[in-house]
């Protein structure tokens, strides 16, 4: 048994299409099913999404996290999907989020659309620490 | 062991003291029945089934006849058989444990059959026994066949049970990949079958699968607390789009199968004709090659090995070729992974080894010999003693033999390899890494074993005079040779200027056309007589 706690952290190229309205229902729906599952799961992690780009945390069980990982990686509305991080770690950075989201005007985005446009980013190149910091210091400070 | 008749009566459960015979601690038998869902029911020593739930009564309203299963009542692991019912699937039914002195009789539909012995115990998909029946079965006119690139490697580095975690998580990728209906099954190993239905629509749908397939396959896994990358390579054929009978469809697939994996894996094909014409010239040079040897149509060249500075002779190398009778002289890139495949490479490089140590014996100053040895030669449990008998037959000294290996022979089996060429050390012989570079973590390997030389790919020395990285690439190859007390040989040298290039950064040892290309036994001969009084006089 993997009672083990672990974190995950990945990266993935979004593609939802559509106006902002629609965008924005979808992340809701994203957000809507990952929160009703990973609070079944004690799942806990972060969110951070511009329109090209998504980053992820997850942390909870090896197993569960392992299982909600192929579901996400299976997901039709990203693709290539880079695994940055995915090792045991002591505690939970987010323990107190089922999936906290940084993703409309919020510090964290603005952050993260730097990182991202790059003119040739490598998303293999992002580091997974420096994600998890990211949305940990804009979550402090919201 | 009689056939005893399986009949309907039944009953409903007897209480405690009330059922005779029925051993007391069985009673939870009949709980345990009558709450299950599936088809159910105890069976007594006669093969009569005195007690069924309700799914199971509702089976035995419809088919009369299941009285007539000639079952074999003592089996102790589960058994099966298959009862006809008109117009529909066959029901299948299995005698499962015997428990408390009683037996548990399961009925399935035909449909769920899977959920028995037909499945893969690993991944929960079909087994190979259920593939043979769906080969046959009119619903599905096309066939998926998909192997798992570079599924061998996770296992042999990050051991097996890693490797059964990945197929058991890429079964339940293949099961989001498919139309709902269509069965999957493991064929074993990392290969899988998906029938499907392709409809009016011709490929389309089976081409979408399969890019769905290889886009979910291709996303990184994680397994025991590692990102593993696999690919995934799909032959397709259809009885849609050919003339392609039942019996030649799994066929067509494998071909096609074969075709992903040599044009580049990790991609699919669907089957066409021109497929087929080169499965056929492939197995007339298969039944060639098995005859080269016999016929002498393999041939060893010679090409010197020498010092920059002063192109003196201090070693030879010996490539093998063959004489084709219809494709004329092909080197071992061609033949040789054909060789491995249908287990010729044992006999071929058996007869280099001998044949190269016997003209070396006959060579002046003791000039060492190096001879390329492959994968499959070396895995091979007979391989020392091919050596042993080589250098005995031919009275050469081991130092004077030296086995070349590239980074993919490594790369095949690790483990075994280094162990095999310990052995062949012990013996005295020297190893090369040859073609360093062009593999991956060459460090790793130098790291893990006392290799003699190493030699670097022809395509950084070929780069190295005007590309600078490539020249960086060589110095620090050489630096690294140099600091593990490793000789250093560059290959392909064949002009004056990437000789001076290569001596001016350290490279004393090269091999190429610049200095002479490969040779008939009887010209190395002669070239030997040229060369070396004069060379060994200047020392
Ligand atoms: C970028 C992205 C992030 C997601 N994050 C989660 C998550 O944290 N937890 C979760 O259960 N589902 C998440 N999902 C949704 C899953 O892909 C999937 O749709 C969901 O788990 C429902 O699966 P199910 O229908 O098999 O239950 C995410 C999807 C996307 C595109």
């Amino acid at each position: 048994m993997a009672t083990d706690l672990y974190q995950l952290v990945y990266v993935s190229r979004s593609v939802i299409e559509g106006d902002e309205q629609s965008y924005r229902e979808q992340i809701d729906e994203i957000l809507k099913v990952s929160r009703e599952n990973n609070q079944r799961d004690e799942i806990t992690g972060a969110l951070l999404c511009n329109r090209r780009y998504f980053a992820q945390v997850l942390e909870g069980g090896q197993d569960v996290v392992q299982d909600a990982y192929e579901r996400i990686q299976c997901d039709e509305r990203h693709e290539q999907t880079t695994v940055l991080r995915f090792r045991p770690v002591p505690r939970r950075d987010f323990g107190e989020w089922t999936m906290a989201y940084e993703g409309h005007d919020s510090d964290a985005l603005h952050s993260f659309n730097r990182l991202t446009q790059e003119s040739r980013l490598k998303l293999e190149e992002l580091d997974g620490l420096d994600l998890v910091s990211l949305l940990q210091a804009h979550l402090q400070a919201a | 062991m009689t056939s005893p008749t399986l009949t309907a009566e039944r009953s409903s459960p007897p209480r405690a003291g009330e059922a005779p015979g029925v051993p007391p601690q069985a009673l939870h038998l009949w709980e345990l029945v009558s709450s299950a869902s599936t088809p159910l029911g105890v069976v007594d020593e006669a093969g009569t089934v005195v007690h069924s739930n309700r799914a199971l009564d509702e089976l035995l309203d419809q088919v009369a006849f299941l009285r007539d299963w000639l079952g074999e009542v003592d089996a102790t692991q589960a058994m099966r058989t298959s009862v006809p019912v008109e117009g529909q699937a066959p029901v299948e039914l299995y005698l499962e444990a015997v428990r408390d002195g009683h037996r548990l009789l399961f009925a399935w539909w035909e449909h769920d059959a899977e959920a028995g012995a037909d499945r893969d115990p690993l991944t929960g998909l079909g087994s190979r026994a259920r593939f043979e029946r769906l080969l046959h079965n009119d619903r599905y006119d096309t066939l998926l066949l998909l192997d798992l690139d570079r599924f061998k490697a996770v296992n042999d580095t990050l051991g097996h049970n890693a490797g059964d975690q990945l197929l058991k998580l890429a079964a339940k990728r293949l099961l989001k990949a498919i139309r709902n209906d269509d069965p999957i099954v493991r064929l074993g190993g990392d290969e899988f079958a998906i029938f499907h239905s392709a409809g009016e629509s011709g490929l389309g749908t089976a081409e979408k699968i399969a890019s769905r397939i290889i886009k979910l396959i291709g996303g990184p896994f994680l397994v025991e607390s590692q990102t593993v990358h696999v690919g995934v390579s799909v032959g397709i054929a259809s009885l849609r789009t050919g003339h392609t009978s039942r019996e030649e469809l799994y066929r067509h697939a494998d071909l096609a199968l074969y075709a992903a994996k040599a044009n580049g894996r990790n991609r699919y094909w669907c089957f066409e004709e021109t497929l087929e014409e080169q499965a056929n010239d492939r197995r007339a040079m298969e039944a060639q090659l098995r005859q080269a040897l016999i016929l002498g149509q393999l041939r060893l060249y010679y090409q010197p090995q020498v010092a920059t500075a002063d192109h003196r002779v201090n070693g030879i190398e010996a490539l093998l070729r063959w004489d084709h009778p219809e494709r004329g002289e092909l080197t071992p890139e061609h033949f040789v992974p054909m060789a491995e495949e249908i287990g010729e490479i044992r006999s071929i490089g058996e007869w280099v080894l001998c044949n190269a140590c016997a003209h070396a014996a006959q060579w002046p100053d003791d000039l060492p010999v190096a001879v390329n040895v492959s994968a499959g030669q070396i895995v091979d449990p007979r391989f020392i003693d091919t050596i042993k008998r080589a250098l005995e037959g031919a009275g050469l000294a081991p130092e004077r033999l030296e086995l070349e290996v590239t980074e993919s022979v490594l790369m095949s089996n690790l483990p075994l390899i280094l162990e095999r060429l310990t052995e062949a050390k012990a013996l005295g012989v020297s190893v090369t890494l040859d073609e360093f570079g062009t593999g991956y973590s060459s460090l790793n390997y130098l790291n893990r074993f006392p290799f003699g030389r190493i030699k670097i790919a022809r395509s950084f020395v070929r780069g190295q005079q005007d590309d600078p990285r490539a020249r960086s690439l060589v110095k620090c190859v050489l630096a690294l040779g140099e600091s593990l007390g490793i000789s250093t040989l560059a290959a392909g040298i064949e002009t004056q200027a990437q000789c001076d290039a290569l001596l001016a950064i350290g490279c004393r040892e090269g091999q190429g056309w610049l200095f002479g290309a490969p040779l008939t036994r009887e010209d190395l001969d002669a070239y030997l007589r040229h060369q070396l009084p004069s060379t060994t006089t200047t020392t």
